[in-house]
C-alpha cells in the first residue's frame, strides 16, 4: 500500500522521541479492609511495550486505574522519568489512554474527537487541523474526520481511539483490554496495528489484557497478576518456558502439572523428584525445590522414541484429538495414575495412535520443571 | 396454525384496550373545550351555542394578563433553579461517591411524592416569619423545591444512560473537571436537562396549591386566579384560560417528547 509510502517521513521525526520510563515503587491499593492491590513495584523500561494479564479481580485494572490517574492509592510512588506523579491529576499526567468500548465522544465527529485534546491544550486551529489530519493518516482513517463515531465500524473506531490518545504525543499509552469488543480476525489484524504503531512512535505501552494470547504475541515483556499481587514478570518465552508457579504455567499456555512428594536437588540445578503416587523423575529445579512439576505438552514425546529420554513412563492413550495439522495426545501413566498432555505437530503419513492403546511417554530433564504450588488432584 | 392469528386477534384487542383508556383519562380534560366556546353566561354542558366571546374577555382581562405574566415570572426562574441544583445533585447523587447516595436519592425525589398541601402548611408560617409571604421570592423558593426532582429525574436517567468512561477518557485527554464537565458530560445529557426545564416550567406553571397559600391578589398566578374565579364567577371565561394554559403546557410536553426522543437515540447508536 502507498499509504506507507506516505508515511515514512513522519515516522522518522516521530520515531525519535522516546516513551517515558516508568517505576513502581510499593503502589498499594485498598478499599476498607479489602486489598485490591498489594504492595506492587516494577520497572517499565522507556519504549517498551508491557502487558498486564490476569482473571478479572486480580488488580491489574487497579494497576493501570492508579496509572492514569482515576485511582488514587494508599501508599506508594510512581516515577515519570524520575518525577512522582502520585499527586498530579489525570488531566496533568499527559498520558495516551484507549478504553475497552474507545469511549469516542458521541456528539463529536471523528475530527472533533482526535482534535479534543488538542483543543484542552490550547493548540491553534490552524496547527490543530493539520495535527489531526496527520493523525488520521497515521490511522488510514483520512476522509473520514466529518463522520460521527457511530458511523464507524468497530475497528475502525479502535484506531479512532488509537489516534486521538496518541495525537498530543504522549510519553505512555495506556491501554484497557482495547481489543476486547473486536471478533477474532480483526482482533489479530489490530494486535499487528498497534504494535506498528507503538514502534512508530517510541512510546512507551502499558497494555492491560485477560488474553495471554494477545499479551505474549505483543509484548516485550508481561506480568501476570492474581489477588491483586504480581506473580511473575517476564519476555513471553520466559514466562512460557521457565513459569515459577503452578498458577502461572496453568494461566500461559497448555502444562501437565503433577504432584511431587518428595525432591533432593542433584548437581547442575537439577532435582531427583518423587511423584506423589509412586515414579521419580529428574528435573530442572530453577526455583529451588518446588512442590509441583511442569512439562509442556510439546516437550512431552510418545512412543518408541520415548525410551531414548531421560524420564520414561509406560502409559495408555486416554484421548487423541486432532486439529489443523497438530494432534493432541490425553496419556494416564501406569503406577501413579497422573495424566500429562502431549502435543505435536503430524505429516499426512503418520498413523495417529487410538485411545486405549498402550505406548512410552518420556521427557528429558531440561524440560521438566520444578515450580512452586501444590497441584489439585 | 391458528397461532398467529390468535396473535392478531389479541393485538388488535389490547389496541383496543390502549385507545379506551387514553379516552378515559384524556376525554374528561377535553370537555373544557366545547364549553370555552359557549354562547353561555355560566358553565353548562353541552353548550347551546357557538361564539368567541369568551376568548374576548379572557383576553380584554386585566387580571388575566397580570397573572400569566405572574405565572411566567415565577415559571422561568423557578425551572431555571430547579434545572441548576436538581443537575447539580443528580450529578453528585449518580457519578460522585457520598456515602448513603441511595437514601440522598429518595430525600431528593420526596417532594414529588409527599403532598404538596404539607409543604405548603410548612412553608406558609416560616415564610410569615421571614416576611416573604406573599412575594415573588417567596412562592419561587417553593416552585423551585417542587420542581428539582423533576429535573433530577431526568438528568440521572440522562446520566446513567452512559458509562462514567467518557469523563475518564476527557480527562486523560487534557480537560479539567469543569471542561469535561462543560465538553463532555452536558453535551450528553443536554437533553435529559432540557426535559427537565420544561417538566419544571410546566409544572410551576400548572401548580395551584403552593399559589394558594404563597401568593397575594398582586403576585398570584393562573392557577390560583382561576380557582379564585372558580369559587366567585362560573363564567366560561375560566374555560377559555384553562384551554389557554392547557394549550401552553401540552405544547410544551410536547418538544419535551420530541427532545427526549433525539436524545435518547444519539448515546445508544454511539454504544454499538
Amino acid at each position: 500500500m502507498n499509504v506507507h509510502a506516505d508515511l515514512t517521513p513522519d515516522h522518522k521525526v516521530i520515531a525519535e522521541k522516546r516513551g517515558a520510563l516508568v517505576e513502581f515503587g510499593g503502589v498499594t491499593k485498598s478499599y476498607g479492609p479489602v486489598t485490591a492491590l498489594r504492595p506492587t513495584s516494577l520497572r517499565i523500561e522507556a519504549g517498551e511495550f508491557f502487558a498486564i494479564i490476569g482473571p478479572s479481580g486480580s488488580g491489574k485494572s487497579t494497576l493501570l486505574g492508579i496509572t492514569a490517574g482515576f485511582i488514587v492509592p494508599s501508599a506508594g510512588m510512581i516515577r515519570i522519568d524520575g518525577a512522582d506523579i502520585v499527586a498530579v491529576p489525570p488531566y496533568s499526567r499527559n498520558f495516551g489512554m484507549v478504553f475497552q468500548n474507545y469511549a469516542l465522544f458521541p456528539h463529536m465527529t471523528v475530527a472533533e474527537n482526535i482534535g479534543f485534546p488538542l483543543r484542552m491544550r490550547g493548540v491553534a486551529k490552524t496547527e490543530k487541523a493539520e495535527r489531526v489530519a496527520r493523525a488520521l493518516a497515521m490511522v488510514r482513517l483520512e476522509g473520514l474526520g466529518d463522520r460521527r463515531p457511530s458511523e464507524l465500524s468497530g475497528g475502525q473506531q479502535q484506531r479512532v481511539a488509537l489516534a486521538r490518545a496518541a495525537v498530543y504525543d504522549p510519553l505512555l499509552l495506556l491501554m484497557d483490554e482495547p481489543l476486547g469488543a473486536l471478533d477474532k480476525n480483526l482482533r489479530e489484524e489490530m494486535q499487528e496495528e498497534i504494535k506498528k504503531f507503538q514502534k512508530a512512535l517510541g512510546v512507551t505501552v502499558i497494555y492491560v489484557t485477560h488474553d495471554q494470547q494477545e499479551a505474549a504475541a505483543m509484548a516485550d515483556r508481561l506480568a501476570i497478576m492474581r489477588n491483586g499481587r504480581l506473580e511473575q514478570i517476564g519476555s513471553p518465552r520466559q514466562l512460557y518456558e521457565r513459569p515459577q508457579n503452578i498458577f502461572v504455567a496453568g494461566f500461559l499456555g497448555e502444562a501437565s502439572i503433577l504432584p511431587v512428594s518428595k525432591a533432593t536437588p542433584l548437581a547442575g540445578g537439577f532435582a531427583v523428584a518423587e511423584l506423589a503416587g509412586g515414579g521419580s523423575v529428574e528435573a530442572v529445579a530453577s526455583t529451588g525445590v518446588g512442590e509441583a512439576l511442569c512439562i509442556r505438552p510439546e516437550c512431552i514425546v510418545v512412543g518408541p522414541e520415548a525410551e531414548h529420554t531421560d524420564n520414561v513412563f509406560a502409559a495408555q492413550v486416554e484421548e487423541a484429538v486432532y486439529a489443523n495439522g497438530s494432534v493432541r495426545y490425553r496419556l494416564r501413566l501406569d503406577g501413579s495414575g497422573h495424566v500429562v498432555n502431549a502435543r505435536f505437530s503430524t505429516r499426512p503419513d503418520l498413523v495417529l495412535m487410538q485411545p486405549g492403546q498402550r505406548t512410552k511417554v518420556g521427557w528429558a530433564r531440561r524440560d521438566g520443571l520444578l515450580i512452586e504450588g501444590r497441584p489439585e488432584t | 396454525m391458528t397461532d398467529p392469528r390468535l396473535w392478531r386477534i389479541l393485538s388488535y384487542g389490547i389496541l383496543a384496550f390502549a385507545v379506551l383508556v387514553l379516552i378515559y383519562l384524556v376525554l374528561p380534560t377535553l370537555v373544557i373545550v366545547p364549553l370555552s366556546f359557549s354562547s353561555e353566561t355560566f358553565l353548562s354542558f353541552p353548550p347551546p351555542g357557538f361564539s368567541l366571546q369568551w376568548y374576548d374577555a379572557f383576553a380584554q382581562s386585566l387580571d388575566y394578563r397580570i397573572a400569566i405574566l405572574n405565572s411566567v415570572k415565577i415559571g422561568l426562574p423557578a425551572a431555571l433553579f430547579a434545572t441548576v441544583f436538581g443537575t447539580l445533585a443528580a450529578l453528585a447523587l449518580v457519578r460522585g461517591h457520598l456515602p448513603g447516595r441511595r437514601l440522598l436519592s429518595a430525600l431528593m425525589i420526596a417532594p414529588l411524592i409527599l403532598p404538596q398541601i404539607v409543604l405548603a402548611i410548612g412553608l406558609f408560617p416560616i415564610m410569615v416569619k421571614l416576611g416573604i409571604i406573599g412575594s415573588y421570592a417567596g412562592i419561587l423558593l417553593g416552585h423551585t423545591v417542587l420542581a428539582m426532582p423533576l429535573v433530577f429525574i431526568t438528568v440521572a436517567a440522562a446520566l446513567k444512560s452512559y458509562a462514567p468512561t467518557y469523563e475518564l477518557a476527557a480527562m486523560t485527554l487534557g480537560a479539567n473537571r469543569w471542561n469535561t464537565f462543560r465538553f463532555v458530560t452536558l453535551p450528553m445529557i443536554k437533553p435529559g436537562v432540557i426535559v427537565g426545564f420544561i417538566f419544571a416550567f410546566a409544572f410551576s406553571f400548572d401548580e395551584l396549591i403552593l399559589a394558594i397559600f404563597l401568593t397575594n391578589p398582586a403576585t398570584r398566578t393562573v392557577p390560583r386566579l382561576l380557582w379564585e374565579h372558580l369559587n366567585y364567577q362560573m363564567t366560561p371565561v375560566i374555560a377559555a384560560a384553562t384551554v389557554v394554559l392547557l394549550v401552553i403546557t401540552l405544547s410544551m410536553l410536547a418538544i419535551a417528547a420530541v427532545y427526549a426522543r433525539t436524545g435518547a437515540r444519539k448515546p445508544s447508536g454511539a454504544a454499538s
